[in-house]
């Protein structure tokens, strides 16, 4: 079973998390990458100098349910600091049905499709007032997405790699 | 400070042994002499000495036969042999009788000498070196084993107490049939379930998933019985009868487990049995697969969903009520009986639920049977599943 990784980028406003692989709370040799997910979120959080945090699950294969955890915490700060809930790209189809299982369209945006076509995406999903506002700030994000997806893969850094520069920076 | 090694040099040549005795001596050795083999032998069966130094050829007992006896009373000692006779014959006699080393006479430069018993003490050293450490290394591994075998003796002890909290395998009561399987990934569960009398009418039962598992989890199951158990002593004393509008059941369990900050939550199903107006009123929060209602004809899934108990402060929770048919069956499982499916894709899995849920009289060893669930490998995540039925 391939292990999971989680990695970030950032662009403008935003902040990407990118889950690919098995998410499990331990990878193979043990090493708790739930731990180092939750130490990444903390230390971003503590900054709070973007706008909105977009998940990207669409090279993931699985994910088990303390890491769904983690994500329903991103939602939750986003809501509480960034006055909207996080965005979910999600293509997997197993995925998609373990997110619909407990209900994420709820407290997530949710998008099934990996880039958006020109002009706009084919489906947006319905939400409350203010849709036409929600909907640019998705479809930028989602371009941001598929942005460094095709091009600037080097963009992702993995969030050990980012808790090792934040405590060489406080050090 | 180490005490320095001790050499015997068993040498016939008077010259020879001398200046051996001289140049060892002044190298940092402790030197012991000796002229012929039957002294040698003597000294060495008195002194024991790290090390020997012997002349093949010697008088009487040679140097062969002082090899040969040294090598069997005591094979851990370095023997480096001496000879006049460059001869390859003798060398591999002395190293086959158990010689470590092979020095040709005459010695022009001492430091063959010297360097060769350097070398076998240090690799006597090694050796000594790495007994010591496989020891320790044994003595550890059974100090390791006897943590974890105590570890494990605890933590069966709790898996006992949190097992007495589940209900009989199976129960009956106002004409449904409840029973259960569980199967869990390490000693304790992070799955629960329960079902229970609420009064002469109405039946409860819940099937839950804590996050994660393990012991962290396995204390959750314990907060949420008791929970579920204040809720239905609520009820008895005519204080609230929240237990029977599972919305509120699960808005209850959310806002305790919320406020606790465990850090974990979970998912559950929760079910109101009603006999006398044959509904059946759930609400499920995040559980996954959904449960599956056969009627005596068809089976179909039970899709209703809500956020998981536990995570968000602000979640609500539905109820839903159904009519009930004469006679069905109510399938309810955890996640973990997803992972133990062949299928690849989570649609095929789910199909292939639905299928085997297909008969009124199925019983929960054919479920566990048809399903593989106790296959011999230990399970990823706990495997839970609860059948309700009211027969024909």
């Amino acid at each position: 079973m391939e292990a999971g990784n989680v990695c970030y980028a950032r662009q403008d406003d935003l902040v990407i998390v990118k889950l690919t692989g098995h998410i499990r709370y331990a990878t193979g040799d043990s090493f708790h990458l739930s731990t180092s997910v939750n130490a990444f979120l903390d230390k971003l959080f503590q900054k709070k100098d973007f706008k909105n945090i977009l998940i990207d699950l669409t090279e993931a294969e699985s994910i088990d349910s303390t890491n769904l955890g983690l994500l329903a915490k991103i939602t939750q700060f986003t809501r509480q600091h960034c006055g909207d809930q996080a965005i979910i790209v999600s293509t997997n189809e197993d995925i998609n049905e373990t997110l619909d299982g407990v209900g994420f369209g709820q407290v997530f945006h949710i998008l099934h499709e990996a880039c958006p076509v020109d002009g706009g995406m084919s489906a947006i999903p319905d939400t409350h007032e203010g849709a036409a506002d929600l909907n640019a700030t998705m479809l930028q994000a989602h371009r941001i997405l598929c942005d460094l997806n095709t091009k600037n893969r080097e963009a992702f850094k993995s969030v050990v790699h980012f808790l090792e520069l934040e405590a060489d920076g406080d050090s | 400070m180490d005490t320095p090694s001790r050499i015997l040099s068993i040498e016939d040549e008077d010259l020879v042994r001398q200046s051996m005795v001289a140049r060892l001596g002044m190298h940092g050795y402790e030197m012991i002499e000796a002229c012929d083999g039957r002294e040698g032998l003597e000294i060495f069966r008195r002194e024991k000495p790290d090390l020997v130094l012997c002349d093949l050829g010697l008088p009487e007992v040679d140097g062969f036969e002082v090899l040969e006896v040294i090598s069997r009373i005591s094979p851990d000692t370095p023997v480096i042999v001496v000879s006049g006779t460059a001869d390859l014959g003798d060398a591999m006699e002395a190293v086959k009788l158990g010689a470590c080393d092979f020095i040709a006479k005459p010695i022009f430069d001492m430091a063959v000498v010297t360097h060769a018993v350097d070398k076998a003490l240090e690799r006597v050293r090694l050796i000594r070196e790495n007994q010591e450490y496989r020891q320790h290394l044994e003595r550890t591994n059974k100090r390791l084993k006897e943590s974890i075998r105590l570890l494990e003796e605890d933590e069966t002890a709790a898996r006992h107490i949190q097992f007495q909290l589940l209900p009989e395998p199976h129960a009956r009561w106002n004409g449904f049939e409840f029973s259960h399987f569980l199967r869990t990934s390490t000693l304790l569960s992070g799955d629960f379930l329960d079902y229970f009398q609420i009064d002469d009418k109405r039946v409860g039962f819940y099937i839950a998933d804590v996050s994660g598992h393990g012991v962290s989890s396995a204390f959750v199951t314990v907060v949420l019985k008791s929970l579920m158990n204040h809720l239905l002593d609520e009820f008895r004393h005519s204080r609230s009868d929240a237990i029977l509008h599972p919305n509120q059941v699960l808005q209850f369990v959310n806002e305790d487990i919320v406020h606790r900050d465990f850090n974990k939550y979970l998912t559950m199903f929760y079910t109101v049995l009603d006999e006398e107006q044959r509904t059946m009123t759930f609400s499920n929060g995040g559980q996954f697969p959904p449960p599956i209602l056969f009627d005596g004809k068809n089976s179909r899934f039970i899709s209703d969903r809500n956020l998981p108990v536990g995570l968000f402060a602000e979640a609500e929770f539905e109820s839903c009520t159904l009519d009930l048919p004469d006679s069905f069956v109510l399938a309810l499982s955890s996640d973990g009986v997803l992972e133990v499916l062949a299928q690849e894709h989570m649609k095929d899995k789910e199909s292939f639920l639905l299928e085997k849920v297909h008969s009124l009289d199925i019983t929960i060893e054919q479920l566990v049977d048809v399903l593989g669930l106790e296959a011999s490998e230990a399970p990823i995540d706990d495997i839970t599943l609860l059948l309700a039925k009211k027969g024909n």
